[in-house]
This record gives structure tokens, C-alpha cells and sequence, in this order.
């Protein structure tokens, strides 16, 4: 009787022979783990001579981190080389030049041989490396967890699941690259193309999820395609989801476990999630190539007809998106959406045509690839010019329905009635109307708790005052903007500027508690009403280097001027001694806290139109510099002048006329001034 | 029983098999013949496996070949690539072949390696071409195989490798009933091998016979006459061809050999003989008589 072998052994022995062929590699691959380990190890056992309260002792943390995170880039480095080419290794019979693909006369089929390849490639590349990294989480934990929670954090596992995560994406994207290639050439080209696809591939994801309210935040906005809102962001932000699957962007923006490896933030997990997918969709892709390749179609550069187009296709995107960010981040062009285009289609055009050529295909296929590329091109072109008209098609726009919302917050003030959640979602649509693409993504958040659990968040940079009032008005506002002074860890104090005070004075801690009392009851029945002749900037950082908000006064808040008028709730200097330091600003206020008793100065003062005797003297003594500041120059006496004529500083010679001078044109100009104060928008 | 039910097989749009229909009985060894481009490396693919059908089935005992492992692991091809062992070592390429072939023999290996004497331990890919394929000769009759598929086998081979793997496959036939089918241009080498021979033309079979009744069949007869002969001379005789050349007849029959001779001789030739016929000229003269231009055949 003839002894047969099932289909489980064939699988079993191929796996068996595979995995034996590769052992070099598992190897190498378990001694890059091991080295990672130890290097873990090492910089764990120097954490123990942090000392954080004194930070020039040893080194700090973020410098600590800082070391960290360049370790795991040469890891993840070398481990990334090494499993592309472990992939590569598994299938490198599709990838030699020769006439036919005869595995498929062996006793396998495709299905079985697949996933004996895709196994064995695994096993011996990002598995070893990953088992010997790993060792280094509970290791990590014991050094690590007497620390500070910024290296605790840091250091403990998610750069090591950040690390394992990224190779398998990688290997599975590999996979892929070799399953419709037929030379390692163009085998390692399709898999840099792919990898950039594929985070063009995880914005989609984390627009999709947008739509879907399931939860986004900050960090997943900034990488992905909704913040084309604003400009062109998606040729930015396409290089910034590009850049995200470097560890060090990993660890920030991507894939950040910020409390530990189980307890992930709803945009963490959105973005594991992406990555998962992403993962299982390139293997079941390279499955079903795989299995479908033709066997007599090995030895050229693609195993599939329409693989080098698509490739292609990719790659142009890719190029163009580069280019036309580099562009931008060079500054080399305005922030126009049009010029960057324009540029980008001409340098695609180029390494287009430069490409093409390379590839010696013959002018007829020239022509054919180069109507592609100038659909391709269009097709950008209209995707990027829609989705900067429409809002990335309405998205921008989508809030949830009020019956929907169980709370809003903002700045750690969160609101529960339905009329201030109504009213907020009111002042939210208002400000989004109003602003539109100009409102970009940053760091200020707001946050819709839905009655489902689901959590909807957006967050902003631009317009950051006009945001802060968002919720001035509703009734909660002044309890939770109090409670969120004292959560936050604010300092309970503030300035208030009225029309004739130059630089604000400040309100007696003592009185502080009072003038919010009168302030905050106004702001909820006035506020609008009148013209603005002032603000109040509420609520002080413990280093004094911001502050929370800043509310205007209107006219019409009467008790509120005559609080800040009685000069026994506010402290104001007295003469010029008190004056330690002044920035002289152009365009725009900078405040600067550094000393209780500060002065600031802004105004439109510039060289050019100085008309006042004592403004031209003042300038006169103010000197240019480019680079550092100079050695002689006072650090009480630093002064900034606006976008034309920047860094100045006045020597200490001059400092006494500087101070004095100073004190007579700010009160000269603040008093003419005082009157020019714009009144409120509707 | 190796079946082709209406197979066609296209290449970007050149059509390899068209509509193929042949059927190899099992134990036969089968020569399959045709120039360059006729199909048969095509055939052997579609038949191992390596290939998929357009169109059409290929099966071995009723089952279809194509990802197929239960019927794959009875059958060997060996092909005129060896790509597939170039990173491996011949000890590697005998692990590997006993991975897949639950017959493979140790000892078969160890006494065909004994005779060949190529190095164990050394890649194939610094082999020549005649190394490889020796290898890959000694790695698949280890493997004892029900089917073995040769592609032009005995390419790179010198005359006396050529005898050395002859013997070997003759003898594994002998040994393990094996089916053989042999892809060549070349009848010579076929002739010695097969019992039976299928003609390849573009595509299609022209014809399978078998050899002996093929070799038995078509006569060669030599003869001088006076006058000149031509075909109606002969109506007994069925001649596929009748040729003069420097005073003599050259008439090429299908038929009794006896009879035919003792027809000719009747027309009173001077000089009168039989003689053999290479099958290379029997497979020339067949496709001539069916129709078939000597000089198409070439192409």
C-alpha cells in the first residue's frame, strides 16, 4: 500500500524545512533583540541616579528619554531592515529571475505554501527580536516605576508593543510587496511605496472613524486627513502619518499608551485598530495574489498586469505629497494651496518622467503612464481643492445632536444641563461658520460626551480667546470655571485691563474670589452688550507664564470697572523701579510673567513712522543683533519689537534713560490709544 | 490514466495548447515529440501542476492535477529549470524532496549518488548545467515516484551521463511501474525510452502511436529501374513517398513490408532492397502523410 502524506503534514514538513532554512535569520533576529534588551537594560540601571528635583546633577528625564527613544529608533532600524528582508527571504522564489514558478509542481498547494512562508518569515524575524525586547518590559517596570510618570510611562512597554506592532505592519506590508513582484529590486521599491500608501490608508481609516463619533482626539487629528480643513494640510499631514511610523513619532502621536500597555485612550486605540486592519488586510490581499499569481508570469517586475500602474499611482501621490510639503516646510512657497500644487505636479512630473525612463519601457508605455499620471494628478487636485472647499465634505462641520450629548467640556469645564449643552453647541456651530477653514486642529480640545458612551472630540489652536468663550454665558460656566482654576492646579489671581491702564493691573490675591463674584455674574448677563473696553485675564499658571482665560470687559459690566477702577483691589507699580522688564511689541501682545511686577508694552511703535521724539530716542537705544544675544546686553532689559525690526536689546549703559523714556511714552501712547479700542463683534 | 480533456492554455494572447484531448495510459512511457514552441514544456506544467488551465482539465487517475497535493506527491517533473534548488546543497535537496515524497529511499539516493559522485555539500547553483540536472535525476528516482515528468531530459548531459541517467530511469521504470512521459525534440533519445510517442504541433496532437506497430508499419524500399517509376506503377502498395535520387527510387510505404517489397520487385527492378528506417524518417514521412509539410514541421 502506498504511503500517503495528508495535506497537514505537507504544511508541517514545508513549515519544518522553511523554518530550518531560515535559522541565520532568526539568529540575527534574536540577537537584535537581545542587544535591544540589554541596552534597555543599561539605561534602566542609570534611571536609578535620576535625581528630577535636581536636574543638572546627572541628566533629566526628557534628556533619559531622549536616549531612549534614539534607542529604539536604531533598533526598530535594524529589526526593520532585517524583517523586510526576512519577508522577502520567505518568498524569494517569487522574486528571482527565472521562467517559471516551479514550487507548483511540489506536493503544496498555494493556500498551505502561503502560510508556510508567511509563518516561517515571521518566526524567524520579528519573533525572536520581539520575545528578547520584550524581557525588557518587567525589567523597565522594577527600575522604573519610583520614577517620575513621564519616564514611568515612557520607558514602561509601549515603546516595546510600539516596536512589535510596527514590524508586524511591516512584515504583512512586505508580504504584500512580494506577492505582486517578481525581483527583490522592485520588491524593496513596492514595499516603500506601500508603506506610504498605507498611511494614507490609516487616515482614511481615522476619518471614517471620525464620522462614526467613536471617539477622536487630538493626536489622531493631527496626522490624518482632517486637517486639510484648514489648507493643504493633507500633503502635510500626509508626510506627518508618514513620519508617524517612525518610533519616535509612534510613541507620541501614534501609538502612545499613555497609562501603562492595557489602559489605552480612545485615540490610541483608534490607531491600533487602523494598524491592526491595515495588518490583516495586507495579508488577506497578499493571500489571494498570491494564490492567483500565474506561474509562467515570474521574472519581471510585476506579477500582475496592472500592479506597476497602481504602484505607480501610489508613488505619484507619495512624491507629490512630499514635495509639495517640503516646499511648504522649507517656506520656500506661500501658504497657498495653488502654488503648492502647481509645484508639486511639476517635480511629480519630473521624478515621473526620470522613472519612466528608468524603467526603459518604450515610448508607447510612456504615453499610456503619462495619461495615468496626469489623471492621477488631477485626481489629487480635485480631491485636495474639495475637501479644503467642503470642510474635508461636511466633516468639519458634524456635530453631535443635542439629544445625543450627555456633557460638553472645555479647558477642564464640563457642562451637563441640556440648555448649556444646547446654548455651547450653538456658540460651537457659530465659531465653525465663522471661521471655517481657518480654524485649524491644535491643542485646544472640546469634548461631547454621548449618552451612548461614545465620545465625540475636536480640537482647535487658532482663535484660542474666541474659543475660551465658547461656554461664557451658560449658567454652569462660572462653578466650573472655578472648579477648573482650582483642578487644574491655576493660581486664583488675575489682571484686568481697562482703556488708560497700560499693561493691566493686577487684582490683589485677597480680592480675587470678589471680582470673580462681580466679573462672572456680569459675564452671564451682559456679555456682548456694549463695547469692549478691556479684559481680565483670569486665573495665573503656578510659574506665571500664562494665563487661563482672557475675557473682555464691555462697558456695560459697570460693577466690574468700578472693581478695577478702586485702586485698593489692585496692585500696580508705582515708579520706574519696579520696572524689571518690558517687551516692546509691534503687532501683537506677549505677555511675560517672569516677575510679579511686569510691564508690558504693545504698540504699533515702529522705526519707520516714528514720530514722537521720546519713541525715536527710545528705538535709539535699543540695538540690533542677529544670532544669540550679546553677552553685554541686560536680561531685565530684554526687549522684542515686532515682525520687522526684531531682537533688540539695550546695554546696560543705556538702561536707566531706557526705563525712564519707557515709562513716558507707554503712558503717552497707551492715554491715545485709549479711545481706539474696537468695539465688539456681533 | 493521465488525461487531458480539452485543455487550452494561452500566453498573453499565443495560444500554447488548443483544445488538447489525449489520454497516456498508465505504466506507458510516453515520448512526447515536437519542434521548438509546439507545446510540450506547456503540457508537462499543465501536467505537474505548475500551470492552470484555461480551459479544460488535466487529471492523473480522475483527479484534477492543478494545487492538488495528494496527487502531486506521486508524481516528479523534472524540468529544464532547476531554479527552484539553486540556493540548496544536494544534501539539502534530498531533505527537501523527502519532505514532500513519502517513498523517497535513502539508499536508492546513496547508490545513485555512489555512481554520479556529485558533491553533497556544495549550493547546486555553482553546478553546471549537466550537475544539476543529475542531481535533480537522482533526487526525484529516490523518490520513487508513480509519475515522473522529464523536460528535455538530457539536455547538458555528455554521452556518458546520458547512458549513466538512461540506465537509472530505465531501471526505476522496471523497479516501481513507474509512468514516464519525456519531452523532446530530439526522437533519438525518445526512441530508446518510450512505447509509445505523441506529436506535438502547434498546439494540438498530431498523432500517438505506438512505436513499435509505428516502427513496424513504414517501410523504406530502395530499387533501380530503368524507367521512372511514379505511384500509379504501384497500386498494391499504399507509398506515402516516392523519391528518385542519382538513378535510384526511394519508395516509403505503410504496409506489410513483405508484401510491398515483393510488389516492387515485380516491376523488374535491377536492384531491389529493404532498407531500415530511423524514426525520425517514420515521423517525418507519418506527418507527410497526413498532411503535413516537412519543412512546416520544422518551423
Amino acid at each position: 500500500m502506498t504511503k500517503t502524506n495528508s495535506t497537514a503534514d505537507f504544511f508541517s514538513r514545508y513549515l519544518k524545512n522553511r523554518l530550518y532554512g531560515r535559522k541565520l535569520t532568526a539568529l540575527i533576529s534574536a540577537a537584535l533583540g537581545l542587544l535591544s534588551f540589554f541596552m534597555y537594560s543599561i539605561v534602566m540601571l542609570n534611571m536609578g541616579k535620576i535625581d528630577e528635583t535636581d536636574v543638572d546633577k546627572v541628566y533629566d528625564a526628557s534628556r533619559l528619554s531622549g536616549n531612549l527613544y534614539m534607542l529604539v529608533t536604531v533598533m526598530f532600524i535594524a529589526a526593520a531592515v532585517l524583517t523586510v528582508y526576512a519577508a522577502f527571504e520567505s518568498f524569494d522564489f517569487y522574486l528571482k529571475p527565472h521562467y517559471t514558478d516551479m514550487y507548483g509542481s511540489l506536493p503544496i498547494n498555494h493556500k498551505y505554501r502561503f502560510f508556510a512562508d508567511l509563518i516561517s518569515g515571521y518566526v524567524t524575524s520579528v519573533l525572536p527580536f520581539s520575545v528578547f525586547t520584550l524581557l525588557s518590559i518587567p525589567i523597565t517596570a522594577s527600575f522604573a516605576k519610583n520614577q517620575g510618570g513621564e519616564i514611568y510611562t515612557e520607558l514602561y512597554g509601549y515603546s516595546v508593543l510600539t516596536l512589535i506592532l510596527g514590524l508586524t505592519f511591516l512584515y504583512a506590508l512586505s508580504v504584500l510587496a512580494a506577492s505582486i513582484t517578481g525581483r527583490k529590486l522592485s520588491a524593496w521599491a513596492c514595499a516603500a511605496i506601500f508603506s506610504l500608501g498605507a498611511a494614507f490608508l490609516a487616515c482614511g481609516c481615522a476619518v471614517f472613524t471620525a464620522a462614526c463619533i467613536t471617539g477622536f482626539k487630538d493626536e489622531a487629528l493631527a496626522g490624518n486627513m482632517c486637517s486639510l480643513t484648514p489648507s493643504i494640510h493633507i500633503l502635510k499631514n500626509t508626510l506627518d502619518s508618514i513620519v508617524n511610523y517612525q518610533p519616535f513619532k509612534i510613541d507620541h502621536d501614534v501609538l502612545t499608551i499613555t497609562d501603562g500597555i492595557l489602559n489605552t485612550s480612545a485615540s490610541k486605540a483608534v490607531n491600533v485598530i487602523c494598524w491592526i486592519i491595515e495588518t490583516a488586510a495586507f495579508i488577506i490581499a497578499a493571500y489571494f495574489l498570491t494564490k492567483h499569481r500565474k506561474a509562467e508570469r515570474t521574472g519581471g517586475a510585476f506579477a500582475y498586469k496592472y500592479c506597476y500602474h497602481t504602484v505607480l499611482a501610489i508613488a505619484i501621490l507619495t512624491v507629490f505629497s512630499v514635495t509639495a510639503t517640503f516646499f511648504y516646510s522649507a517656506g520656500a512657497i506661500s501658504y497657498n494651496m495653488w502654488d503648492m500644487l502647481i509645484i508639486a505636479v511639476i517635480i511629480s512630473a519630473v521624478i515621473f518622467a526620470a522613472f519612466e525612463i528608468s524603467m526603459r519601457r518604450g515610448w508607447k508605455n510612456f504615453g499610456k503612464s503619462s495619461a495615468f499620471f496626469g489623471i492621477t494628478c488631477g485626481v489629487i487636485i480635485i480631491g485636495a481643492a474639495a475637501a479644503r472647499y467642503t470642510g474635508v465634505f461636511g466633516l468639519r462641520e458634524i456635530l453631535p445632536q443635542v439629544d445625543e450629548i450627555e456633557s460638553v467640556k472645555l479647558q477642564d469645564m464640563e457642562f451637563t444641563d441640556e440648555e448649556d449643552i444646547e446654548k455651547f453647541r450653538e456658540n460651537h456651530l457659530t465659531l465653525l461658520k465663522k471661521y471655517g477653514n481657518a480654524l485649524s486642529t491644535g491643542n485646544i480640545e472640546i469634548e461631547y460626551k454621548l449618552k451612548d458612551g461614545k465620545t465625540f472630540t475636536r480640537s482647535y489652536q487658532s482663535y484660542r480667546d474666541e474659543l475660551q468663550l465658547l461656554p461664557v454665558g451658560l449658567k454652569g460656566y462660572k462653578e466650573q470655571f472655578l472648579n477648573a482654576l482650582d483642578n487644574g492646579g491655576w493660581i486664583r489671581d488675575g489682571y484686568v485691563t481697562l482703556k488708560g491702564v497700560f499693561g493691566g493691573a493686577r487684582i490683589k490675591t485677597e480680592k480675587f474670589g470678589d471680582f470673580v463674584d462681580v466679573f462672572l455674574d456680569e459675564v452671564n448677563e451682559n456679555i456682548g452688550n456694549g463695547k469692549i473696553i478691556g479684559n481680565a485675564g483670569l486665573g495665573l499658571s503656578p510659574d506665571n507664564d500664562g494665563r487661563f482665560a482672557r475675557l473682555d470687559i464691555y462697558d456695560s459690566y459697570t460693577k466690574t470697572i468700578e472693581f478695577a477702577k478702586n485702586q485698593d483691589n489692585l496692585i500696580a507699580p508705582e515708579n520706574d523701579d519696579e520696572i524689571m522688564c518690558y517687551h516692546l511689541m509691534c503687532s501683537r501682545a506677549l505677555f511675560d510673567y517672569r516677575t510679579e511686577n511686569v510691564v508690558s508694552f504693545y504698540t504699533d511703535i515702529q522705526k519707520k513712522d516714528l514720530s514722537d521724539e521720546k519713541a525715536r530716542e527710545l528705538i535709539s537705544l535699543m540695538q540690533e543683533y542677529e544670532g544669540s544675544k550679546p553677552a553685554d546686553s541686560s536680561d531685565t532689559l530684554w526687549v522684542t519689537c515686532g515682525d520687522e525690526v526684531t531682537n533688540l536689546y539695550v546695554t546696560e549703559e543705556n538702561e536707566r534713560r531706557f526705563k525712564e523714556l519707557a515709562l513716558d511714552f507707554i503712558n503717552d501712547k497707551l492715554m491715545a490709544q485709549a479711545d481706539e479700542i474696537q468695539t465688539a463683534p456681533n | 490514466m493521465i488525461k487531458f480533456d480539452n485543455v487550452t492554455k494561452t500566453f498573453d494572447g499565443f495560444t500554447a495548447l488548443d483544445h488538447l484531448t489525449l489520454e497516456i495510459p498508465k505504466g506507458s512511457a510516453y515520448g512526447l515529440l515536437g519542434s521548438n514552441g509546439a507545446g510540450k514544456s506547456t503540457m508537462l506544467r499543465l501536467l505537474t501542476g505548475v500551470y492552470k488551465a484555461d480551459s479544460g482539465v488535466v487529471s492523473i487517475g480522475g483527479t484534477p492535477v492543478y494545487d492538488n497535493a495528494e496527487v502531486k506527491q506521486r508524481l516528479i517533473f523534472i524540468s529544464d529549470e532547476t531554479a527552484q534548488y539553486s540556493n540548496m546543497t544536494l544534501n539539502q535537496m534530498k531533505k527537501f524532496y523527502k519532505t514532500f515524497y513519502p517513498k523517497f529511499s535513502d539508499e536508492i539516493f546513496t547508490r545513485l549518488h555512489g555512481f554520479l559522485n556529485l558533491p553533497l555539500n556544495k549550493k547546486t547553483s555553482t553546478f553546471s548545467k549537466g550537475m544539476k540536472r543529475q542531481a535533480a535525476v537522482i533526487c526525484a528516482i529516490s523518490a520513487r515516484p508513480d509519475y515522473l515528468f522529464l523536460d528535455e531530459a538530457f539536455d547538458g548531459l555528455d554521452p556518458t551521463m546520458r547512458i549513466a541517467v538512461k540506465k537509472m530511469m530505465i531501471e526505476a521504470m522496471t523497479d516501481n511501474e513507474m509512468t514516464i512521459v519525456i519531452s523532446s525534440h530530439n526522437l533519438k533519445e525518445v526512441e530508446e525510452f518510450c512505447d509509445t510517442v505523441g506529436m506535438l504541433h502547434k498546439g494540438k496532437i498530431i498523432f500517438t502511436r505506438d512505436l513499435s506497430e509505428l516502427k513496424g508499419n513504414i517501410h523504406k524500399i530502395q530499387a533501380s529501374f530503368d524507367t521512372e517509376v511514379t505511384k500509379e506503377d504501384f497500386p498494391e502498395v499504399n507509398i506515402l513517398l516516392i523519391e528518385h535520387n542519382a538513378g535510384l527510387t526511394y519508395i516509403i510505404s505503410q504496409g506489410d513490408a513483405d508484401n510491398d517489397l515483393a510488389a516492387v520487385k515485380a516491376k523488374g527492378p535491377s536492384l531491389c532492397d529493404l532498407i531500415p528506417l530511423s524514426l525520425e524518417e517514420i515521423f517525418i514521412y507519418e506527418m507527410e502523410a497526413l498532411g503535413y509539410d516537412k519543412n512546416q514541421l520544422d518551423s
